[in-house]
């Protein structure tokens, strides 16, 4: 546009036709709308505050897609203080799970059938109060409270039919504690 | 601020789409500017995000993409994936770079990628991240965690660039949706260009006449050349854009402006008269785009996703040559017909080359030479002509039978000459016998088409709230009476057409109008004849231009020139 005159010339007014005309023909059906995508922060920041409730939404969009669910345990596992992978076992069912960082044993009640009592065994000197034990395995996430860790052990007491339990003993699971 | 730029398509209502750079990426641009990093603070420059944004809207991201590329791979041979590096702040990229063997001196990294070293600043990082935040942002992390594996096979140069190549293609099939290309702007400014070599003259003096069959023609010499600094490899965009060229130096014409500016001499400007230019606009574009069948093309396009094929694929198909700009059809008939033939042979040419078979498909094409094609698509569109006066029909007999009372607007298409005066008298007859005695607010609630149809003539006192029933009830009286008059053998060639129903439709059997199948609304029934009407309208009128060229020279001669320059274009010495 010329300064001067504030107004088109010729050959500028034929071409903003041209170049209008040419967009309204060829993308005329286009939805211009803004699609809000899952980006890596977003991922990041669900993964760095999991226990938060108001993410849960968007936990389950996440762990609901293949690539997504990957860079999220990807940073799960780097941002946890303890990290148990998937256990080696052959058994589809197993009591006690060890690592290098600590242990978890399941034993059961004496008076009660459907009661568990899980055990943690911390091995790594951790400066920090650890607060949630964190289980996973594909769109499958549940978290459970830690009681305080008395000389590196804290029990929780778990039923049998609660989802935790049958996470913490199919060995394909990996477990994070933070 | 009211533009004085009377002129400028801005102002068009039809031209008011989105404004794509603001309303678009701006979003895109904020989430980029307010990314964080893993402690929490600003991941990136704002300088810097403007910058790398300025570059994905001017299509000048290549040599940023392939340089991030290459940072990239040097990462991914830390083994650090494209995720980590995303929450990552700068510094901390840098010294895990430092402590690798890829650091030279001064500041630089260098990645050895099959025979080829890459050099890179260190300084370079914060722009890197810049730019693999856009790419998600537009792309999204699914096209990142995809590149990201493909990054991680990279073993040579050629596997380099072909990475950066399959993104650069996304991001322009993303943008090219978006942003009013560079291209077309492009595109304009070169056949202003030729237009005016050829024509000898500046575009001052043009009128959209000068863009006539033998331009069009020099056009296509001119872009199909290798050499030509714009290569346009196929007729069907040179006409597109040949037609977008007439319509543009049309709405420019001297004489348009000149009428626009009356506006200007008449009165100040103000709201209200620019409210009178939008109008005066939007008429002139009307009528330009009164011959246009993009609506109608759409409507049935659009039904075949839902399995109706009332219009064949094969029909759409070649309508679809006929979707904008037919108010040209006069100036540039031939190179219509052009486009319908050569275009096709052309896809069959482009199929051809990726299937490795170019040779024989050239072979068998050029036996077509003594054939005339252009009469074979004649023909056909002959015969959607006559499909679509079967469809007219058959959805008249439908809404007839159903005693739908507005099928009696439509009555007129399916009567002979006897029987439309016949009509006529009858509708004169009613208006004079029934009418008078129909309390007046009846008279005030027959709708605006009935109204129009009956030759009512209707007050303003009249515009009252209109009572569907009162309408219905003035239909029927007169369908009453018609109906009488068909039993009375006064409409003995309707009578027919109407007792050959069931043959007419079973000569018919397209999806969307068998017993079988979903009923279609009355109302898109409507929609459907006016649509069908329009398109035959039309093209009667293209086959009356057609009679009057002599299309088998036209045709043998076309057909030289053009597997001439299709030979130029797919590089094949074999016609």
């Amino acid at each position: 546009m010329t300064k001067k005159s504030n107004e088109f010339s010729m050959k500028e007014k034929l071409i903003n036709t041209f170049v209008s005309i040419s967009h309204k023909e060829d993308h005329g059906k286009i939805n211009f709308n803004y699609n809000k995508k899952i980006s890596v922060n977003e991922i990041w920041n669900v993964s760095m505050h999991s226990e938060d409730i108001k993410n849960k939404e968007i936990l389950t969009e996440i762990l609901s897609n293949k690539n997504y669910s990957k860079i999220f345990y990807n940073f799960f596992k780097k941002y946890s203080d303890l990290y148990m992978p998937q256990s080696m076992a052959a058994s589809s069912n197993i009591k006690n799970r060890k690592t290098k960082d600590f242990e978890i044993h399941l034993n059961q009640s004496n008076k009660d059938n459907d009661i568990i009592y899980l055990k943690i065994i911390v091995k790594k000197k951790i400066d920090k109060t650890l607060k949630n034990l964190y289980v996973g395995k594909d769109n499958n996430f549940e978290s459970i409270d830690l009681p305080k860790i008395i000389d590196k052990q804290a029990q929780i007491m778990i039923k049998k039919s609660d989802k935790i339990y049958q996470m913490v003993v199919d060995p394909d699971t990996e477990i994070f504690i933070r | 601020m009211l533009d004085t730029n009377v002129i400028s398509i801005k102002d068009w209502k039809q031209f008011k789409f989105e404004q794509v750079e603001e309303d678009v990426f701006s979003q895109n641009l904020d989430i980029v500017l307010n990314n964080t990093d893993d402690l929490g603070n600003q991941k990136h420059q704002n300088a810097l995000v403007y910058k790398v944004f300025s570059s994905f809207l001017t299509h000048n991201y290549n040599y940023y993409l392939y340089e991030t590329i290459h940072f990239l791979k040097c990462l991914s041979n830390l083994e650090v994936n494209i995720w980590d590096i995303m929450v990552m702040n700068s510094t901390r990229i840098k010294s895990l770079i430092m402590k690798s063997n890829f650091v030279l001196k001064d500041n630089k990294a260098h990645i050895l990628i099959g025979n080829s070293e890459f050099i890179f600043s260190l300084k370079r990082i914060p722009t890197f991240l810049v730019v693999i935040d856009f790419w998600q942002e537009f792309l999204g992390i699914d096209n990142l965690i995809l590149q990201n594996e493909e990054i991680k096979k990279i073993n040579s140069q050629h596997s380099l660039n072909q990475v950066v190549n399959n993104i650069t293609k996304d991001l322009y099939s993303f943008f090219k949706e978006k942003l009013p290309s560079s291209h077309s702007q492009k595109y304009a400014s070169s056949l202003i260009k030729n237009l005016e070599t050829m024509k000898g003259t500046t575009f001052d003096n043009f009128s959209h006449e000068d863009v006539d069959d033998k331009t069009i023609i020099e056009f296509w010499k001119i872009y199909s050349n290798k050499k030509s600094d714009i290569q346009i490899k196929t007729f069907k965009k040179i006409f597109e854009l040949s037609l977008r060229l007439k319509f543009s130096i049309k709405s420019n014409s001297k004489q348009f402006d000149k009428v626009l500016n009356s506006y200007k001499s008449k009165k100040p400007l103000t709201h209200d008269n620019f409210e009178d230019k939008l109008v005066l606009l939007d008429s002139f574009y009307e009528h330009s785009s009164v011959n246009d069948l993009s609506e109608e093309i759409d409507l049935f396009d659009k039904m075949q996703d839902k399995k109706i094929n009332l219009i064949k694929k094969s029909e759409i198909s070649l309508l679809n040559f006929f979707k904008y700009h037919n108010d040209f059809i006069n100036d540039i008939h031939l190179s219509f017909l052009r486009n319908i033939v050569f275009s096709e042979i052309q896809n069959k040419l482009v199929e051809a080359e990726r299937r490795g078979n170019l040779k024989d498909i050239l072979k068998s094409i050029y036996t077509l030479k003594n054939n005339n094609l252009y009469k074979n698509k004649i023909d056909f569109i002959k015969t959607i002509i006559e499909n679509c006066v079967i469809l007219q029909k058959i959805i008249f007999l439908n809404l007839w039978e159903s005693n739908d009372l507005k099928s009696i607007i439509y009555i007129d298409n399916f009567l002979d000459e006897v029987e439309k005066k016949e009509f006529e008298l009858l509708i004169s007859n009613f208006k004079s016998n029934k009418i008078k005695s129909l309390d007046k607010n009846m008279l005030a609630s027959i709708g605006e088409e009935e109204t129009k149809y009956l030759s009512l003539s209707k007050t303003d006192e009249d515009e009252r709230q209109i009572d569907n029933d009162q309408i219905n009830e003035i239909i029927h009286a007169l369908k009453n009476d018609l109906e009488k008059k068909i039993d009375n053998n006064y409409f003995k060639n309707f009578k027919t057409f109407l007792k050959s129903s069931k043959k007419i439709k079973f000569s018919f059997r397209r999806q969307g109008l068998r017993e079988e199948d979903k009923k279609i609304s009355n109302e898109k029934m409507y929609l459907i004849t006016d649509s069908v009407k329009k398109i035959n309208n039309f093209l009667d009128n293209f086959l009356e231009k057609t009679e009057q060229k002599d299309t088998k020279n036209e045709f043998h001669n076309d057909f030289l020139l053009f597997m001439e320059l299709f030979k130029q274009i797919h590089e094949e010495e074999t016609i």
